[in-house]
């Protein structure tokens, strides 16, 4: 069992290598990388480059092929594919590779930033420098994470509080009014998606009524707002998007809650507790809901990547400064190393997570052996 | 002796368990009926006419272009078959009643006209007598009049909007960093003021974001460098859009010179036309304005004059020839473009009954130069969307289009997910070990990247007079989503290979030298398939969320095709109206709880479980 664990640990490595080789081919292929925006920036007049890096200004259009050469050098572009995902890759394991003369990008990016490679360590891995808005990609990764960690926890604890005694009620009463209605409110909260219903409300109760702000976390005065006051305005911002939240998950963890316990209901062992002459109550809560939530926990192996994750749609609507929205925006605007950043946490949770959850499995059902 | 009966396969049973859960089996019939129903939806809400009798030929607009110019109207564009269905009754009544009509097309200057108001001029001008020049100066159907207006609120818009960017603006540069917290409050209470007339402009909420992002910064306190470095990059956003504030405004004050220009040019002609008098009489060197220039791609309105067969009739023939002839003196038909010749009653008579079927909805899902954002109204049943596409036509054309690619997309997808899953569970082993990996990092790529980079290398042509399963962006994003969708199924299928796989149906086959791919498409797919099936409704409604999700944020189907999420996209946009957020999510709930009920039901007919319990 160890074993297979440890093995599995292991081949988490060559499929975490494979994952960010292949995006970051096909980044290659991606029309307009932040070179071609910056040309685009100097014909439009602009200037180049953030305060500090070196100066540019445009020297006439006959210059701009020498320019891009020089950008492309600069941020490396013109090193052959493998030496820049080897270069990448290198520096985020902490163990940076010269492949040639080069002087380090960062230190020509941001002079106000120089104490930057100080943090450099396992702990806060070099992922780069945002071609947006020339920062450190952890950083501004990190500077995310309470948001999404805020919204999404909620979220995830309030539906499995709701769902669980839900489901259990359901499975209970199987067959009666409650269990119809319910099963009704549950179709439609599955044929909804959580961020459509969430633009419907947020326009009515928003826009209409004025009830609730319109989208963001924070009210324009919250820093001089008193303790309680700060958190009213959280529930007051928070309420709609994590009712959203909730609902992307509602109707399946209710379903599967309900069938694992009538699964449960009808084996031989509840059945022996009736006939021992047990209460019903005894044998639903303490014999039969134990086994019931088997499958629920397991999910737990994936919570935190589900929490980090968020949902970029309800991240969009809501205009929430969170996980998703940056791995959006990133995307959309080509934004690479960002994008790649988002992609290792992403996938080292999710490989990571799908073990956990086999782990999960195999405490709570000491039945459960692997290979 | 009684006949052996064959026994009912499992198949036939779960069908019929299938047909007793009503709600399923209702759902079903409805949707199915819906679906097909909206192949010919084409026939019903559309703009194009179903036929069209012209010179005794018939013309199927709805399967083939017909340009103007094939019913002898001027242009090769599209035909505007409600006003040809006009034309032609009028000519029809010229024919039977022997009425003469005569057409004059004037095109006004483009820029100012941005929507045009077709039915009151030609139900205003039906049945009566109309001098051509009180038709021009008119203001009821003037567009100028329109025109003006859209100018006037631009201008009040970038006079307001104008005052609140610059107080702002003004407001930075006093107070540096970090006292700007009053005085931002303050700059942001006069931007929001002014809000609601931002959204025209380009820098949209700039105020908001500022006053937003470093609110955030003020929270952590701690991050000062951030912020600052936010506020500087905020700075030269703001600058930017003062910029484009100037920009907007020099455009609105150029307008508004060229329009007071071209009135007075309009009403010096005016004025000699009413008083039948040759302006080059008066002055030789009078010339047209410039900006009075035809455009030939402009979209104008026809004025119909409508000359009953009556007594003085010849007199205002007379008449209409007389300015004909001024006209071609003055050289004005390179200004004005006026169509069709003045003519004798005898002569342009039609000798044929011309005629025109439209559909029974006449609205469209493409373009046309109508009033956008329109409230619904008895011609638009669900009102317009921003560019004036009828929302009820994109609504339905849209279920057909979010069904078929649901269901392409499915087909897809099971068919890479299962023969995937089949070789990774019955050959096990290192295949499955090397396998799982690659669809493991297959399934981690953010699909957005592949949307992206296949929709920008593969540029989307959409033309109108294709049928909208013929549009190669729809199979792009079937082949991307089906690409990315197999992985659930090829995980499921993979799992009951390997369990089939151990049974001793398969070890018998195996004993008798049954060759492996016969083994794995006819021993054990069918045993693995069922509870496969079982799962398709949902997947459905997965993918029909996941097109209008694509939608939402632009990267779905390419703008003409009608979807549901790019109205949603519109519709959370404070100026648009209610019924663009409305529609799509009632059509979407409708659909996707339809395919729920069926799923719900083909779930519980292929369940071989019973739930039994004691009390």
């Amino acid at each position: 069992m160890t074993s297979y664990f440890l093995r599995r640990f292991l081949l988490i490595i060559p499929t975490f290598v494979g994952i960010t080789m292949l995006v970051f081919a096909i980044l290659q292929f991606c029309p307009g990388n932040i070179v071609d925006h910056e040309i685009d920036l100097l014909q439009s007049g602009g200037t180049l480059g953030e305060a500090g890096s070196g100066v540019h200004t445009l020297g006439g259009v006959k210059n701009i092929e020498k320019i891009r050469k020089e950008r492309e050098h600069y941020y490396g572009f013109d090193r052959p594919i493998l030496v820049q995902y080897g270069d990448w890759f290198s520096k985020l394991i902490g163990m940076p590779i010269q492949f040639e003369k080069r002087p380090l990008s960062h230190k020509f990016l941001f002079i106000e930033n120089l104490w930057y490679p100080a943090k450099i360590s396992l702990a806060y891995p070099d992922m780069g420098f945002s071609y947006m808005k020339k920062s450190l990609v952890f950083d501004r990764i990190v500077s995310r994470l309470p948001v999404s960690i805020k919204v999404g926890l909620i979220g995830f604890v309030l539906s499995y509080l709701v769902c669980i005694p839900l489901g259990v009620m359901k499975g209970v009463r199987h067959g009666s009014s409650f269990d119809f209605s319910s099963s009704l409110l549950i179709f439609i909260a599955y044929s909804i998606p959580g961020w459509t219903l969430g633009i419907v409300l947020l326009v009515w109760l928003g826009g209409d009524l004025g009830i609730v702000p319109l989208g963001g976390l924070y009210s324009d005065n919250y820093a001089q707002l008193s303790a309680w006051g700060k958190f009213l305005d959280q529930l007051h911002h928070g309420i709609l998007p994590i009712f959203c939240y909730m609902l992307g998950n509602f109707a399946t963890l209710t379903i599967l809650m309900k069938n694992s316990l009538m699964e449960n209901l009808s084996a031989d062992y509840i059945r022996t507790a009736f006939a021992k002459g047990l209460s019903e109550r005894r044998v639903i809560f303490l014999h039969c809901l134990r086994n019931s939530l088997i499958p629920i926990a397991t999910g737990l192996g994936h919570a935190f990547s589900i929490i980090i994750a968020g949902s970029y749609l309800i991240e969009k609507v809501f205009n929430i400064n969170g996980f998703g929205l940056l791995g959006f925006n990133a995307i959309a605007d080509r934004d690479y190393p960002v994008a790649l950043g988002i992609l290792v946490i992403a996938s080292i949770l999710r490989l990571v997570g799908n073990i956990f959850s086999d782990m999960l499995y195999c405490l709570f059902d000491p039945r459960i052996r692997f290979q | 002796m009684a006949t052996p009966v064959a026994s009912e396969t499992i198949f036939r049973k779960r069908l019929r368990k299938f047909t007793r859960l009503k709600r399923g089996y209702y759902s079903f019939l409805f949707l199915l009926t819906l679906y097909v129903f909206s192949f010919f939806f084409p026939l019903i809400m559309n703009s194009y006419a179903l036929l069209v009798s012209y010179q005794s030929k018939w013309y199927f607009p709805v399967w083939q272009f017909c340009s103007r110019d094939s019913f002898g109207l001027k242009g090769l564009s599209e035909v505007n078959y409600r006003s040809l269905q006009r034309t032609f009754e009028k000519r029809e009544l010229a024919r039977t009643q022997g009425v003469l009509i005569r057409q004059f097309g004037f095109y006004p200057h483009k820029k100012y006209v941005k929507a045009a108001v077709w039915e009151p001029i030609e139900d205003w001008l039906i049945g009566y007598r109309i001098d051509v020049a009180e038709a021009l100066s008119s203001g009821r159907f003037s567009r100028y009049s329109y025109g003006e207006r859209l100018l006037s609120e631009a201008e009040q818009d970038v006079q307001k909007s104008r005052q609140a960017m610059y107080e702002l603006y003004v407001g930075y540069q006093q107070n540096p960093w970090p006292e700007t917290s009053d005085l931002l409050q303050r700059a942001w209470q006069q931007v929001a003021a002014a809000a609601p007339q931002f959204s025209k402009h380009d820098f949209t909420g700039v105020g908001k974001e500022v006053s937003q992002e470093i609110a955030v910064y003020k929270v952590r306190e701690n991050d000062l460098q951030e912020a600052e470095r936010a506020y500087y990059s905020k700075l030269r956003v703001l600058s930017r859009a003062l910029q484009n504030l100037l920009k907007n405004e020099r455009y609105v004050s150029e307008c508004r010179e060229e329009l007071a220009k071209e009135k007075s040019s309009r009403s010096i002609f005016l004025s000699y036309w009413n008083n039948n008098v040759n302006p080059l009489d008066v002055n030789p060197n009078w010339q047209p304005d410039r900006r009075m220039q035809k455009y030939p791609d402009g979209v104008g309105f026809d004025l119909k004059c409508h000359l009953l067969e009556n007594s003085d009739n010849i007199a205002v023939i007379d008449e209409l020839v007389w300015r004909k002839e001024q006209f071609e003196a003055l050289h004005l038909e390179n200004y004005f473009d006026f169509t069709g010749t003045i003519v004798k009653a005898e002569k342009s008579l039609p000798q044929e009954h011309n005629w025109v079927i439209l559909a029974p909805y006449n609205a469209d899902y493409r373009e046309n130069f109508r009033v956008g954002n329109e409230y619904p109204t008895s011609r638009h049943w669900l009102g317009t969307d921003e560019s004036g596409r009828d929302v009820l036509v994109r609504m339905c054309y849209g279920f057909n289009i979010s069904i078929s690619f649901a269901v392409i997309v499915l087909f897809f997808s099971y068919t890479i997910g299962i023969a995937i899953g089949a070789i990774l569970g019955y050959f096990g082993s290192f295949c499955d070990l090397l396998g799982l990996r690659l669809v493991e990092i297959w399934s981690a790529i953010p699909f957005l990247y592949i949307v992206i980079i296949l929709s920008a290398l593969f540029t989307p042509q959409t033309h109108p007079d294709k049928s909208l399963l013929q549009q190669p962006a729809l199979w792009l994003l079937t082949l991307i989503l089906s690409s990315f969708g197999w992985m659930g199924i090829c995980y499921y299928v993979r799992g009951e290979f390997l369990r089939e796989k151990a049974k001793e149906y398969v070890a018998a086959a195996i004993s008798i030298g049954t060759p492996h791919y016969i083994i794995i498409f006819k021993h054990i797919l069918p045993n693995a398939l069922t509870s496969v099936i079982s799962f398709a409704p949902f997947i459905i409604v997965g993918e029909i969320s996941a097109l209008v999700s694509l939608d939402f944020l632009g990267f779905g189907l390419p703008s003409p095709m009608p979807s549901w999420g790019e109205l949603l996209s519109q519709g959370i946009k404070p100026e648009n109206g209610w019924h663009m957020i409305v529609s799509p999510v009632a059509f979407m709930f409708i659909t996707l709880i339809t395919i729920v009920f069926i799923g719900e039901a083909v779930r519980e007919a292929f369940d071989p479980k019973v739930y039994s319990r004691l009390r």
